[in-house]
């Protein structure tokens, strides 16, 4: 590998966002995407790859050797801006393995950075997350599913329905029934 | 001990009115009279303690010496077929504990919801099983079989009424004299509680259910014969009852069915699955152990006539046995008959082999062919996910499946391409079922027959003849190869005209559990979930929250995420808010119900005070099988009823690995060990026990099991040879402080069984072990135990620990707060032997830690940790020397040690604290830091 590369991210509606190799690598999409960009390009890149994406970037590599450029065709430039926002604030931070143990049962409290970060409108946040999930940032996600959690914290299922739109499908009788089994999580 | 004659457990008649109630409604018209007769002997024998002019009076009348075991009770005993091994020593105890009660006819024995004080043997007579208004009769046990032991082995509330039917002598083993029998004959306790927990198992399967048509049940007619393997089989004759006019009992089952039908799904107590999967010649040589856990996965299943089990092209590799009636293979399309099985056939075989078939596994098999009930059918359903770990040992189990769905497609093949069902049709009217096995088979089915022949004993009377006639129409000749559905039955029996074509059951469009991903998942990197099969009991779960619904409507009715995020957020919350999750929607519903990412922990202490059984059964209802990881710690509400509920529940899965129920204090030693049952138990790695008060040494021995290779206790014992398995083979952790209750004998065991398993082993207060317990510890190596704790083991001298000292050198952690009587010996022995020692607490032994022995301390190389918190013989002195010898030190404790300022008699000026409590020196020959706790 020649020289530190500069990565460029598009978004769905076309917005070009340049950052570090670093940066964009927080997202274990992009990180792998870009390893096998970069090692199938130590062999000149014939292999066949049949990723479509794979092949996007590739041909935007041949055309410029300097920048790599990646499509994320979800995620819209308003959500990509803050998700990249995220990426440079921790790009200093390694996190813990993903694929730790699923005994360490305990889950930490959500950092106030990413509190303040993900201090959005609702349907921000929940693009943030579905971005998250999309280019596997998991910490991110994480935090944003925590703060979804403590969304529905306290409240209601009525409430917890209004807050996201869901409608009520249960049988009356269904209904009482399952809350009868319930009822000690709810009313205290 | 006692044959006294009275009747113990049973509610007066005259404090019950609704008895009344159930007698006017009822259609026998003498019972009221009945009724009053046997009130009036009742209150003869309570008040006169006269003879009862009965066949038994005699013999109870007489006070019973000790050992004169009346020969006649033995007799009846060992003809039990469950008793077949056991030893007369066997019978000599339990006839000393059983107490013997008679039954008029018509008289309550138990009734439902009621709290379970004991089980009963039927020594002669019968009873009942019938719903709690007497109306229906759910089954008829005879003379050898037992009941009442769900109630008192898993302690929750009778589950069914039983009465009397003829006069019935009965053998009543009390909770707690079961309890002190058992425990010496494994064997026996290995049969009753297996057999117990398949009966629960299935019942609560099906109570969750919870879906009428799905709901099993067996057929009346089964239970006789049944209990008739079980019984010496004389019971039914031989009951020359003066008084009650009762039709036979046959007669009764008969006029009850219909009704009966309807409720039988909360019953079936004289089935045993076990004996039945057993009595298969496909598992003939499964061990009893693997039959069991093969027996906890089973479904019954019960379908009516002219339903559909299955449809072609279903997905499934469920395997069906059937238990009674019969099926029918269709070709749909053609609408021929491929074959028509009964018992003890079984079908489905060809969709699980494709799924283990170890060139091409298919995932996602489908169902070769239709099948169709004929008769009502009883079927018991072997998971295919279940059978595929046990064929892995047993393959033989996949050769003979192998061999006869070959057969099958050959034979299937052979009517579709050519000749119809006429050969069917003649065989169904040849009548005998010998003919047919014997005769009209032809040349290359031969070597198939051995497999489908019937090898149950003659009264496992399901084959009963019932010719028919066959309306059927010719089929079409095709030349459809559908290759696929199964073998014919060697009782073929015609279709009865009379029974009406139903369309397939909702039940059996099963739900999808893998919905196609959102399309914003489809990127590489992403894996995309493989095919997972719904396991049966899954399923069922499934279909009870589903309703019957379609999954688009679900589906599309789940708020602004997909599935695995939303999953993702549910398994961030805590339990309480998952569970009211659960009743936003349907979907939320589902997955909480029924992801296998949520709930694999189960920590209930935040709610600690609030647990008690009610809500742990809601619980537990609601997490399934899920938890690995149960923390009920400090739940001291929780009784045995809510316990033995969540450990079988939970642990029908065998996969919990941890439990901690530290301060659990109400659950008996009965209770925690249905966790020792291998199928629950054999992940376990890590028990908290301590301040379970109820712990005695049988626990432990239970816990730990026997490992077989160095057990002179286990070849001495009784009939151990094919000693049951039971215990927790993985068990490494395990905490018993406080349970005062245990004995060397404990320790003993835990020697012989579990020195090559446990790495950590707190005994904290264990008063009752002495220096001798620990001395059956100095010949053995445990070669795993890094941590002990002996915190409060007053007793225990230097003898204990030189004993430690062979058996444990690996040890990291030693905890020896308050062993007083411990003297400086000690301390040399724990430094010579334990060199990896890293954390060490001495505190309170004042007469083990002097400034001499912390020098020998010093010369323990890992040692970061020392305790020697109230030690007041030690000074300044010893703290300089261990200080700058030690290397290693980074922690020390010397609060409350009064001398610690003081220099060879001299005052000197105390410590700084610095921070709180501590104080940090820096010491002056390594320049390491160390915290000193003052």
């Amino acid at each position: 590998m020649s020289k530190e590369k500069k990565i460029v991210i598009v978004s769905s509606d076309n917005e070009k966002f340049t950052v570090d190799r670093k940066v964009a690598e927080k997202s274990i999409l992009i990180k792998n995407m870009l390893e096998d960009l970069l090692s199938n390009e130590d062999h000149n890149g014939d292999n066949d790859d049949d990723n479509e994406l794979l092949r996007d970037a590739a041909a935007v590599d041949n055309n410029d050797l300097d920048v790599i450029e990646i499509p994320t065709p979800n995620v819209r430039s308003t959500v990509l801006k803050l998700i990249i926002e995220w990426c440079e604030h921790y790009k200093d931070i390694s996190f813990p393995d993903e694929n730790q143990d699923e005994d360490s049962k305990k889950t930490p409290p959500i950092d106030e950075w990413d509190k303040n970060f993900l201090n959005v409108d609702q349907e921000m946040l929940y693009e943030i997350i579905l971005a998250a999930n999309y280019l596997n940032i998991r910490p991110l996600l994480y935090s944003g599913c925590k703060m979804v959690a403590e969304m529905i914290r306290g409240k209601s299922p009525e409430e917890i329905r209004k807050t996201f739109n869901i409608v009520n499908d249960f049988s009356p009788e269904e209904e009482a029934a399952i809350r009868r089994e319930n009822e000690w999580a709810e009313d205290r | 001990m006692e044959y006294n004659f009275h009747l113990p457990l049973r509610p007066s008649p005259l404090s019950q009115p609704e008895h009344h109630h159930f007698f006017y409604v009822s259609n026998h018209g003498r019972l009221d009279k009945d009724k009053q007769e046997a009130k009036d002997k009742r209150r003869k024998i309570s008040q006169h303690n006269t003879t009862v002019n009965e066949n038994y009076s005699d013999k109870q009348q007489q006070p019973v010496i000790d050992d004169a075991v009346p020969p006649e009770l033995t007799a009846v005993l060992s003809s039990f077929s469950l008793f077949k091994t056991a030893p007369t020593s066997f019978f000599k105890d339990l006839t000393k504990k059983l107490r013997l009660v008679q039954y008029h006819p018509q008289e309550y024995i138990v009734r439902e919801k009621e709290t379970a004080k004991a089980m009963y043997w039927i020594l002669r007579g019968s009873v009942g099983v019938v719903s709690m208004d007497g109306e229906s009769i759910y089954a008829e046990l005879a003379a050898g079989s037992f009941f009442g032991e769900i109630g008192i082995l898993f302690h929750r509330p009778r589950t069914a009424t039983v009465v009397a039917r003829t006069k019935v002598l009965l053998g009543i083993l009390t909770k707690d004299a079961l309890y002190q029998v058992l425990p010496g004959y494994p064997q026996i306790e290995r049969i009753i509680r297996d057999e117990a927990q398949e009966r629960l198992a299935v019942q609560e399967k099906k109570k969750r259910a919870g879906v009428r048509s799905f709901t099993t049940s067996i057929t009346p007619a089964v239970f006789p014969s049944i209990s008739g393997v079980m019984a010496s089989d004389n019971a039914l004759d031989n009951s020359p009852i003066p008084g009650p006019n009762l039709p036979p009992l046959r007669s009764i089952l008969n006029t009850e069915r219909s009704l009966a039908e309807g409720h039988l799904d909360l019953v079936d107590r004289s089935f045993s699955i076990q004996r039945f999967l057993k009595h298969l010649p496909v598992f003939d040589n499964l061990p009893s152990d693997i039959i069991h856990d093969l027996a906890l996965a089973v479904e019954l299943k019960k379908i009516e006539a002219m339903n559909f089990v299955f449809k072609k092209h279903d997905t499934g590799c469920d395997i069906y046995f059937i238990i009674s009636g019969e099926v029918e293979v269709l070709d749909s399309k053609f609408d021929r008959v491929l074959a028509r099985l009964s018992t003890p056939s079984y079908f489905g075989e060809m969709s699980f082999l494709s799924l283990n078939d170890s060139n091409s596994p298919n995932l996602q098999p489908t169902r070769s062919a239709d099948i169709r009930a004929i008769s009502n059918t009883q079927l018991l359903v072997v998971p295919g996910t279940k059978l595929t770990q046990i064929i892995e040992n047993y393959p033989s189990i996949k050769e003979e499946m192998q061999r006869t769905a070959r057969e099958r497609k050959i034979r299937n093949y052979s009517i579709t391409a050519g000749s119809p069902l006429e050969h069917l049709v003649k065989e169904a009217k040849t009548g005998k079922l010998s003919e047919i096995l014997n005769n009209s088979y032809d040349d290359d089915r031969d070597d198939v027959l051995p497999i489908l022949q019937p090898v149950f004993k003659k009264n496992f009377g399901w084959n009963e003849w019932n010719d028919g006639k066959s309306n059927r129409k010719t089929p079409s000749p095709s030349r459809s190869p559908s290759p696929g559905g199964m073998l014919l039955s060697p009782s073929p029996r015609a279709i009865s005209p009379n029974t009406s074509v139903q369309y397939p059951v909702a039940d059996y469009n099963t739900p999808r559990m893998n919905p196609v991903l959102p399309s914003i998942n489809t990127f590489r990197s992403h894996k995309t979930p493989t095919f997972q099969y719904t396991p049966h009991a899954h399923r069922m779960r499934l279909n009870s929250v589903n309703a019957g619904r379609r999954h688009s409507v679900i589906n599309s009715n789940m708020g602004p995420f997909p599935e695995s995020i939303l999953l993702f957020i549910m398994d961030l919350m805590p339990l309480d808010e998952l569970m009211k999750c659960a009743s936003v929607c349907v979907k939320w519903k589902q997955l909480s119900y029924l992801s296998d990412k949520l709930c694999r922990v189960l920590d209930l202490t935040p709610w600690n005070t609030l647990m008690d059984d009610e809500i742990l059964a809601k619980i537990t209802k609601f997490v399934g099988s899920r938890p690995t990881h149960i923390d009920i710690s400090n739940c001291y509400h929780i009784t045995d009823e809510g316990f033995s509920n969540l450990i079988n529940e939970v642990g029908i899965r065998g996969s919990i690995t941890t439990l901690n129920m530290k301060n659990c204090w109400n659950i008996s030693a009965m209770a925690i060990m249905d966790l020792t049952v291998p199928s629950v138990g054999h992940n376990l790695t890590s028990i908290d026990l301590s301040n379970c008060r109820k712990v005695r040494d049988v626990v432990v021995e239970r816990l730990v099991g026997h490992n077989g290779r160095k057990n002179p206790q286990a070849s001495l014992s009784t009939y151990a040879d094919n000693s049951p398995s039971f215990g927790c083979p993985k068990l490494e952790h395990l905490n018993l402080g406080y349970c005062k209750y245990l004995t060397d004998k404990s320790m003993l065991h835990l020697s012989e069984n579990a020195s090559d398993i446990l790495k950590s082993l707190d005994l904290t207060r264990c008063t009752s072990i002495t220096d001798n317990g620990f001395s059956f510890w100095s010949e053995t190596l445990f070669s795993k135990l890094t941590t002990l704790v002996l915190k409060d083991c007053t007793f225990l001298t230097d003898n204990s620990i030189i004993s430690l000292a062979s058996s444990c050198p690996n040890l990291e952690q030693l905890d020896l707060t308050f062993c007083c009587v411990i003297t400086d010996a000690s301390l040399y022995v724990i430094q010579q032997n334990f060199p990896l020692l890293t954390d060490l607490n001495l505190s309170f032994c004042g007469s083990a830690v002097s400034d001499n022995s912390l020098i020998a301390l010093s010369k323990l190389e890992h040692l970061s940790n020392l305790k020697i918190k109230g030690c007041i013989r030690v000074t300044r002195q010893g703290i300089d020397m261990l200080l700058s010898n030690s290397l290693s030190i980074n922690d020390l404790d010397i609060s409350q040690c009064p001398y610690s300022n003081t220099y060879m008699g001299k005052k000197l000026e105390p410590f700084k604290k610095s921070a709180g409590r501590y104080v940090y020196l820096k010491v002056a020959p390594s320049d390491r830091i160390i915290r000193v706790e003052l």
